[in-house]
């Protein structure tokens, strides 16, 4: 055996072979340890078994419980959305029906007794305008009494008079002469254009604008073409008729000259979501849930006399189903594609027509009620609370649309088409 | 009592089984740890959390190999889990010493032999952390170069390397007295 080899061997039996005695109570101090490590063990293990009804995942209370909470919070938000969107408000006090017989009966308009503002003006038309009030009796087999026209715009006057007011200052003398010699031709054009363009009804009247549209347009008489009743009367009801007969766009024969007939104007709908996502494996996943779509068109003309908007909502609430590959994680944010289908139920679909502002009518639209769609996805998800995180989409969907059955909207031009979608997800496996 | 007899009561939590193995062990098992960490008090505790971990991890011991070497595994890791806490390093010592391989320097094996065992103590507690770990990984529980590199996270050479220093520097001190 070579030197370094012995003194190896030399070396570690020398070292095994010292002893050194260890503490006398060691031993206790080992036992103590031990019982103090059991009772503790015991405790932890009572309080567990007491604590652990109190602590239930929420995941943990199944699939459906989860789904039927976020349902349930969805028809909240849904009901909120459509109990807001379907009122109208009314713009005036409303008049009842029962005090307008010519709504119901054709009336012939009499020789006046006009003790009020719009009265003094219209007894103190020229006598060559003065026959136009009377012809418009063979016209029309209903017209607005006014009487009854009397009683739903004396508020409207007060706000005319005001109105008048205020605006006069702004015109000179010139300006107004030119006016009323264009109202003269106004009311003539209008005249020729109810003898050849007008449809009559059997009941041989046209229909006639709401109570609150006459106040609307009393309301804004101040800023109308002409101070003469004929012809702000005839403009409304043409009005009125156009867009009963005409349906989506009209085309204001007073206006013509002035402004091109408005087309819709179609925004990108922005859904936003409430999701479910279940983990299949390390990579792969499941997202469904609920999905609020939110539908907006607007049409808007300007003129002389007003501004006239025609805006159209179509809402729906979806459930969208799809599988998203994640690509990319770190902490608590993570990156996904996704691919998957949707239908959604149309909720509520109106056009609304607005003058100046405030709506005058409100008309339903016929939707189908279930619309398919499918997308492709890439998405961005940030998990900001647990399992509980906001993610935002970016892609593309083609909606399966027949356009013959859709109003005009955006889903109808852009059947296949960018989309984007953002919302909360619960991420559970 | 028979060592399967005392394994079979330490699994039942039998006392009298633990008082045993104890009375049998505690003196090599308190010695080893000694060797390995320099401060008594501190070997003391390394050897009190041996001896509980030892009871509570009975339920590992399958009965592959010795129970002994099973025991003693435990206390090694132990005092090498109280020597990386307390160093807060690895176990690489720099002192720089060119020594080829096979030279053990200054005294004669025959002077090893005859050292006392208070003097072998001293002169093993004078050594760098390092290299009196190294020396008792190897030559005294007998694991491989590579085994201890691979519980000390280094290299394999290193491990040679701070042995025969650790000889080395063993040898010089013993030198000194003789």
């Amino acid at each position: 055996m070579k030197d370094y080899d012995k003194y190896d061997h030399i070396l570690g039996d020398k070292l095994s072979g010292l002893r050194e005695e260890p503490p006398a109570d060691m031993f206790d101090r080992i036992e103590a340890t031990l019982a103090a490590m059991a009772a503790a063990e015991g405790e932890s293990a009572e309080s567990a078994r007491e604590e652990q009804p109190k602590v239930v995942p929420l995941w943990r209370g199944g699939l459906w419980r989860t789904i039927g909470m976020s349902v349930a919070a969805a028809a909240v938000a849904v009901a909120v959305m459509v109990g807001v969107r379907l009122e109208a408000p009314e713009v005036f006090a409303p008049v009842e029906l029962a005090s307008m017989p010519h709504l119901s009966a054709p009336t012939r308009l009499t020789t006046p007794s006009l003790p009020t503002p719009i009265e003094n003006r219209v007894a103190a038309i020229a006598p060559a305008e003065s026959w136009l009030i009377a012809s418009h009796a063979p016209l029309t087999t209903a017209t607005p009494d006014v009487e009854v026209l009397k009683s739903t715009t004396s508020e409207a006057d007060d706000n005319q008079s005001t109105l008048e007011q205020s605006a006069r200052k702004s015109r000179t003398s010139t300006h107004r002469k030119s006016r009323r010699n264009r109202s003269r031709q106004e009311v003539e054009s209008l005249e020729n254009y109810w003898r050849e363009n007008l449809k009559q009804e059997s009941s041989g009247g046209i229909n006639l604008l709401r109570p609150s549209e006459i106040a609307v347009v009393a309301t804004n008489v101040g800023f109308n073409n002409s101070d003469h009743i004929s012809s702000n009367i005839a403009q409304s009801q043409m009005v009125a008729s156009e867009r009963h007969n005409l349906g989506g766009t009209y085309v204001n024969p007073l206006l013509q000259s002035q402004q091109q007939s408005a087309e819709l104007k179609h925004f990108m709908p922005t859904t936003f979501g409430l999701s479910l996502g279940y983990t299949l494996s390390d990579n792969l996943s499941i997202h469904t849930g609920l999905q609020f779509t939110f539908l907006h068109s607007e049409s808007q003309t300007e003129a002389a006399v007003s501004r006239y908007e025609h805006r159209r909502s179509m809402d729906y609430v979806g459930i969208p189903i799809g599988l998203a590959i994640d690509l990319v994680e770190y902490n608590s944010f993570g990156l996904y594609t996704s691919l998957g289908i949707a239908a959604d139920l149309n909720i509520s679909a109106t056009d609304g027509f607005y003058v100046d502002g405030s709506i005058v009518r409100t008309d339903a639209l016929d939707v189908p009620l279930i619309t398919l769609s499918a997308e492709a996805l890439f998405g961005l998800e940030y998990n900001f609370w647990g399992n509980l995180g906001l993610y935002g989409e970016v892609g593309c969907t083609y909606r399966a649309i027949n356009r013959e059955n859709y109003p005009e909207s955006y889903f109808t031009l852009h059947p296949f088409s960018f989309a984007t979608r953002f919302g909360l997800r619960w991420s559970f496996n | 009592m028979t060592i399967e007899s005392i394994i079979d009561g330490l699994r039942r939590g039998d006392s009298e089984a633990r008082r045993e193995l104890y009375q049998r062990y505690a003196t090599a098992m308190f010695s080893l740890v000694r060797r390995y960490v320099k401060v008594r008090a501190a070997a003391e505790d390394v050897f009190h959390d041996g001896f509980v971990v030892l009871y509570t991890k009975i339920g590992d011991y399958r009965g592959e190999g010795s129970f002994e070497g099973w025991m003693k595994r435990i206390f090694v890791n132990a005092a090498l889990n109280h020597l990386r806490q307390s160093s807060g390093k690895g176990f690489v010592d720099n002192d720089i010493g060119d020594l080829p391989p096979g030279r053990t320097g200054g005294a004669p094996p025959d002077a090893l032999a005859t050292l006392s065992d208070e003097e072998l103590r001293r002169a093993i507690e004078s050594l760098p952390e390092g290299y009196r770990t190294v020396l008792n990984l190897h030559a005294v529980e007998g694991y491989s170069h590579a085994e201890i590199a691979q519980m000390l996270d280094i290299g394999e050479t290193t491990s040679r390397s701070q042995y025969l220093r650790a000889k080395a520097r063993l040898a010089e001190i013993i030198g000194r007295h003789h």
